[in-house]
């Protein structure tokens, strides 16, 4: 089987974190081939049958290159946060047009294109959460395709993981985290370390958002302070929550 | 009247996108053009209004190689406006995490993005089949390094315990103590490493270039110290007197000079600059005739590898000395202020420059190694090329990118961040 792994405008820590696997890919060279991977190969080739695509497309010409990718292969994942929600990128969606074009002097070196979700423009057929993705997921991934088995995303939030770990709640502690609304799957990595979840892996299915937002408020955090958390990962899949916040 | 043009559009192995045209007449060379068209991220528009408990979280997905260089110079940038004292032992266990993160991004460029051009190989891949042990030593420390690293930032990518005035998460002796042996550990397959890079043959070309580094005059200094080039030494905080950005039609990238001049920054300008390698490192290096100052560019790969010596027999010092954390409560006397703080990138230099009006972020600006060496890249190129301008195609296309990989560009980086108005 052959992979690629390719990268639309982003920080390449995805495709970092995918050289971090580090002797298992050696182990995942005995499955398939690396066919296409810019950072570390001269050669490219295209078709593939798994492509990973890290980042979001910030101008035509990377759209243009991703619809051509879900063209030239069997199964797209999205690789990291900025493919699965539009990533911090997606915060310049927050500003007008002309706000945005003010910091090139009215005159951008390309016109813009607002970042999105990679399903924004294709069909996704897997997504690997995360800022950076989580390793172990992609091996789950990687696992279930080589064995034709099929890889369930986890429909549960941070905190279930959290208090898995039986860390001190942040929330009760009076810190602005956004666990409760935000899938699980990392094991409650930065809340572990004592730093409340900034919701990096974006919302799960049922994550009850208004809830959480009226427990922010209660603790005694500020519209705009639950806004701009709300927007740091995940503006584009929260923005009509942020509207009514605003409205609120 | 021959005339040849050559291109390449997509530049392999490097971070990020960049292309390079080559033209030549009659075996001269006319042009060289090195663009980047990456496209833009917005981070100084969308960094305006965050608190400034975000900014170095925003700023580490600048780039996901130099991110702990990113969120460091940004918590640094921030505690300065600030006024925030961090406590000594923080700021020790700081440096044990960029000198960790500086070891595995030279390993990634010299193994996996260098090398293959010294071994006429199509890439680390191929090289799985040829030298499986080359390649499994370069996995093992780059592991090391990476467990390092995630012993004090929680993890290698986007580490996540840094914080304003220190960090989130006790950091105990036993972890030191971690930290200190693993890198014990793979100290023998530095060494080999060095003698692998040390032993390549590397293009000739030498250029009397403009460098620049930190310094304190005592050290090769990642975290802390003044700016000096060849020429010019001066305070971090003056740095917008001396180095000037600019924008050129081609390039989606910044570029910058200083006092008028193109500027190099990384390995090989922290040991021009700082005469100070360790014994073991300097001693290893003169084995293979290769001293310091030194002015042909693409030994940056032999530098990066002898930094990896000398930092290593640093970080056990650090270490030795380093007591335990506890996080305290920080105490922020003022939310208004302005700060500049300027680091050791792996590629070079870094600033991070902030406004803080009210706890929120009013400006931002951040100048990165990449957007540094860029002409420097340019010119280099101009000069080597011009040297080997009768060769074949192939030949030039090589011998390009040899030269351009040795800066380990970041393009990533470099187009990443515009100053907000």
């Amino acid at each position: 089987m052959k992979i690629g792994i390719f990268s639309l405008s982003c920080c390449e820590g995805c495709s970092v974190q995918f050289l971090n696997l580090e002797e298992k890919i050696l182990d995942l060279l005995k499955h398939f081939g690396i066919e296409n991977f810019r950072l570390a190969k001269e050669y490219n080739e295209m078709p593939v049958d798994i492509a990973f695509v890290e980042g979001t497309p910030t101008n035509r010409e990377e759209i243009l290159k991703l619809l051509k990718i879900r063209k030239d292969c069997n199964v797209l994942v999205a690789l990291g946060t900025c493919a699965v929600t539009g990533g911090v990128s997606a915060m310049v969606n927050t500003m007008s047009k002309k706000e945005a074009m003010e910091v090139y002097g009215g005159f951008p070196p390309e016109m813009p294109v607002d970042p999105k979700p990679l399903d924004y423009y294709v069909d996704v057929d897997y997504h690997l959460y995360g800022c950076p993705f989580s390793k172990e997921e992609l091996m789950e991934l990687i696992t279930s395709i080589i064995l034709g088995k099929k890889y369930k995303d986890k429909e549960y939030s941070v905190c279930v993981e959290c208090s898995l770990r039986e860390n001190n709640c942040l929330l009760d502690q009076g810190y602005l985290c956004l666990g409760p609304i935000t899938r699980g799957g990392c094991k409650a990595l930065c809340p572990s370390n004592g730093k409340p979840c900034l919701g990096c892996r974006g919302p799960y299915e049922d994550a009850n958002i208004k809830g959480h937002i009226k427990v922010l408020q209660d603790i005694g955090f500020s519209k705009e302070e639950i806004i701009e958390a709300l927007s740091l990962f995940s503006y584009e899949k929260l923005k009509e929550v942020i509207g009514w916040l605003k409205e609120e | 009247m021959a005339e040849r043009r050559i291109r390449i559009d997509e530049i392999t192995k490097i971070e990020g996108h960049a292309n390079l045209t080559v033209e030549i007449e009659d075996e001269e060379l006319k042009r060289v053009i090195f663009g980047v068209h990456e496209g833009s991220r917005y981070f100084e528009a969308f960094m305006k209004g965050k608190s400034y408990i975000y900014l170095h979280e925003l700023a580490g997905r600048i780039c996901g190689i130099c991110t702990v260089a990113h969120e460091l110079a940004s918590v640094k940038a921030v505690e300065n406006a600030l006024g925030i004292q961090v406590p000594e032992n923080a700021e020790k266990l700081r440096e044990l995490m960029l000198i960790s993160s500086h070891i595995q991004s030279h390993i990634l460029h010299l193994y996996f993005l260098a090398l293959p051009d010294y071994m006429n190989a199509e890439s680390v891949i191929s090289l799985t089949l040829t030298h499986k042990n080359l390649v499994k030593k370069a996995f093992r420390i780059k592991e090391a390094t990476n467990y390092m690293t995630s012993l004090i930032g929680g993890r290698a990518v986007q580490p996540c315990t840094l914080k304003v005035g220190g960090f989130t998460k006790r950091i105990s002796k036993e972890c030191i103590e971690r930290y200190r042996k693993k890198m014990k550990e793979i100290y023998p397959l530095l060494v080999e490493t060095a003698e692998l890079f040390l032993s390549l043959e590397y293009p000739p070309y030498e250029r009397d270039n403009e460098y620049l580094a930190l310094y304190n005059g005592k050290s090769i200094p990642l975290y802390d110290g003044k700016i000096k080039s060849t020429h010019v030494e001066f305070p971090a905080e003056k740095y917008m007197e001396h180095i000037k950005e600019y924008i050129v039609d081609y390039s989606t990238a910044k570029r910058s000079r200083i006092d008028g001049k193109d500027y190099m920054v990384g390995a090989l300008s922290r040991l021009n600059l700082n005469p100070y390698l360790r014994d073991e490192a300097r001693e290893l290096a003169e084995s293979y005739r290769i001293s310091f100052p030194n002015n042909r560019v693409a030994l940056i790969n032999a530098a990066q590898a002898i930094e990896n010596v000398h930092y290593a027999l640093e970080s056990l010092e650090i270490a030795d000395s380093t007591k335990e954390y506890e996080p305290k409560k920080i105490n922020v006397g003022r939310i208004d202020g302005e700060g500049i703080a300027a680091i050791e990138a792996p590629r070079g230099l870094l600033i991070h420059h902030y406004r803080i009006k009210k706890g929120r972020c009013t400006y931002a600006n951040i100048i990165t190694p990449t957007a540094m060496n860029t002409e420097n890249i340019e010119r280099n190129l101009q000069g080597y090329l011009s040297e080997i301008a009768c060769e074949s195609d192939d030949v030039i296309r090589v011998e390009a990118e040899k030269l351009i990989r040795a800066y380990d560009p970041c393009i990533s980086c470099s187009v990443h961040v515009v100053r907000v108005k």
